[in-house]
Parts: C-alpha cells; sequence; structure tokens
C-alpha cells in the first residue's frame, strides 16, 4: 500500500494536531510530522494543507520577523479548527480501530 | 536550480490561478524555501517544480481554471487596468481622430443677393437670362453653424460657367439682413468661427457661353467650399440659397461653332 496515499486522507488531521500543540510556522510542522514517522508526505502537500485549513478558517497566521532570515509566518489553531479536530480524531479512532480488527490476525 | 528559478517556475504551473491567490501561494513558498538549510537541492528535497505545483494545487483544493474569465482573473489587476486605461486612451484617440475627419459645419447662410435674376417660373430657384458683357453679381452667405473655428480656404468650383468672374468675401458677420454686406474684398483664405456668416460674391459679366457646348440652360444648386480644420482638409458641399439656372436663349449661342 502507497504510505502517501494514505498519508493523504490523515494529513489535515495531524497538520491540525501539530499545530494545537502551539503556534507553530510550516518548516516546524514538517519537522514534526517527519519525526513523528510521517516522512512520507511532500513538503507541498504540507504547504497545500495549510493553506486549505487556513482558507477553510480552521488556522490563523501571523508573519513574525526572524532574525537569521526572512519573516516566517506562524500557523494558530481557531476554535473551528479545534472541533475539526475533534471531530476528526473520533473519526480516526473508530476507522483505526476497524481497519486493526480486519489487517491484525 | 536557485530559489528564484524554483519559485517561477512554481508560479507559471499555477498561471490559471488568480492573481491574488497565487501570489499568496508564491509568498507561502518563498517563506518556505527561505526556512530550508543554505545548502538545500530543492528539485530533490521538494521534487521537480511541476510536482511542486501538483501537490499544492491536489492538497490546497485548487481546480485547473479555464476560460476567459479564468485568464483575466489570472492577470495582475495593475496591469488589467493599465490595459483598460491604455485602450480607453486608443478608443478616444481614434474617436477624436474620426470625429475630427468628419467634422463639417460650414452650411448655407441667411442671404442671398441675386441682382437681376427671375423667380423660375416652377419655384425652385432662380434664373439668370445670358446677356453677352452685360455684367454678373451672385452672393450667398456660408455660416459657421460648429462649435469650433474652421479655416475657408477657397471654393474650388470646376463649374464651366458662362461667366468671367472673380470671388469676394465680405466682413465677418453673424445674421444678415437687407442689402449685401460689404466692404468685399478678394477671398483669401479666413478664419469662421462658430455663429459667424461672410457672402461669398462672385462679381464679374457674362461671356462666351460656348463652353457649355449646349442650349436652353445649365443648373446648379451647390458650391463647393474647401476649409481646414486643425490638420484635416475637406470640402464642404454647401446648398445655393436657391437653386441657380443660366437660360441661354438663340441669339447667346448663335455665335457658338456648332456641337459634334
Amino acid at each position: 500500500v502507497d504510505q502517501a496515499q494514505l498519508l493523504k486522507g490523515v494529513l489535515e488531521l495531524a497538520v491540525l494536531a501539530v499545530i494545537a500543540r502551539g503556534e507553530t510556522y510550516g518548516y516546524e510542522i514538517l519537522s514534526t510530522l517527519e519525526a513523528a514517522g510521517l516522512d512520507g508526505v511532500g513538503d507541498a502537500s504540507v504547504y497545500g494543507t495549510l493553506r486549505r485549513l487556513e482558507q477553510a478558517g480552521h488556522l490563523e497566521s501571523r508573519l513574525v520577523a526572524s532574525d537569521s532570515g526572512p519573516a516566517r509566518k506562524y500557523y494558530a489553531i481557531t476554535r473551528g479548527g479545534r472541533q475539526q479536530l475533534e471531530a476528526g480524531s473520533k473519526t480516526w479512532t473508530r476507522i483505526g480501530s476497524a481497519v486493526d480488527g480486519l489487517v491484525k490476525p | 536550480v536557485t530559489a528564484g528559478d524554483y519559485v517561477r517556475r512554481v508560479e507559471f504551473e499555477l498561471r490559471d490561478l488568480p492573481w491574488s491567490q497565487r501570489r499568496a501561494l508564491v509568498v507561502d513558498l518563498r517563506h518556505h524555501l527561505a526556512e530550508l538549510p543554505p545548502d538545500t537541492d530543492l528539485v530533490e528535497r521538494l521534487g521537480p517544480p511541476e510536482r511542486y505545483a501538483a501537490d499544492l494545487r491536489t492538497a490546497a483544493g485548487l481546480e485547473r481554471r479555464r476560460g476567459v474569465f479564468a485568464y483575466l482573473r489570472a492577470r495582475r489587476p495593475r496591469n488589467l487596468a493599465l490595459v483598460a486605461i491604455a485602450l480607453t486612451a486608443l478608443g478616444l484617440a481614434i474617436a477624436t481622430l474620426a470625429w475630427i475627419h468628419t467634422y463639417q459645419p460650414i452650411a448655407t447662410g441667411n442671404v442671398g443677393y441675386e441682382p437681376g435674376a427671375h423667380d423660375s417660373p416652377t419655384g425652385d430657384g432662380i434664373y439668370y437670362v445670358f446677356h453677352q458683357g452685360r455684367r454678373f453679381r451672385y452672393g450667398m452667405t456660408i455660416a459657421n453653424e460648429g462649435r469650433f473655428t474652421v479655416r475657408v480656404l477657397g471654393i474650388p468650383i470646376y463649374w464651366e460657367l458662362p461667366i468671367r468672374y472673380r470671388l469676394l468675401v465680405s466682413g465677418s458677420g453673424t445674421i444678415y439682413r437687407g442689402p449685401p454686406p460689404g466692404p468685399f474684398r478678394p477671398l483669401h483664405p479666413f478664419d469662421l468661427g462658430p455663429g459667424e456668416q461672410r457672402m461669398i460674391l462672385f462679381s464679374g459679366r457674362f461671356s462666351e457661353p460656348c463652353d457649355l457646348r449646349q442650349q436652353g440652360s445649365e443648373g446648379f444648386d451647390e458650391i463647393p467650399v474647401r476649409y481646414r480644420f486643425l490638420w484635416h482638409t475637406g470640402t464642404a458641399q454647401v446648398a445655393l440659397m436657391d437653386p441657380l439656372t443660366f437660360v441661354f436663349t438663340k441669339k447667346a449661342a448663335a455665335g457658338c461653332p456648332p456641337t459634334r
């Protein structure tokens, strides 16, 4: 099974979960996902997901000046984003249990 | 591939998106590239720009757009405004040129001067009976009915008139009444302002009708007036106050050689 295809379905949930821990920026989100073992997801997919979540009102962003280079765009989760995260988590738990029951002997 | 090249190629792949949306994506991409370690191989890390654009499009839920409306929205608003301004200016310039080239304000005035003429029995003009050597005078006013001054250059008549004449022009006026306005002077180019009238006077003598090569009568109902407005020169056909006819008796044509 193609890991990238599997990840696409849960990327939105994973990104929301990372940002729910605290305000963060794109590269840090990518690094957190990779550190968590989701290293098959492409940068463009993460940035595209961030854009879609922001457009949907689940995230808000602000530019913060950086000493080491250009300004960074920080993302924070909104109330709507938390609701989306909670709903997505429940769905994921249910699906995960169901798939576990199927694939485990 | 430099960061600038990479951004340009991604932006090119997203060229169908509305300009503001594409602009926001490009800004995000620049932020992203700036966050990467300086020696990062962009193609190795991010994949080819074409694939990056495709993945970005898919993840952000951005469908490919087609059609004229999408094409216009994909253009930078400032550029669209500049094109609109340029097209408007061009249209105005063309309209102005067309207007200048069709501007013709010269019309028949309100006075005719026709000493010795007879009213036509049919009531549709006047006629002069040809008398060799007799004095001939005929005048009519022309008026500028427009809003701008034009320069009258001359009266380029090509009629074969049975008269030898000089063209004279009166002083300036608005509405003439009574006798012809004088003094007259030889016609040279003159300015005719808005609402202004001047009388054009044919002054001479009847002479040699044979050039007309016919007996009976010869009629005219308009005169050409050559004029200039700005850089455009044109000829206005101005209707005579009364259609003008020359009547030739048998005696008048008696000395003419026979027509072939």
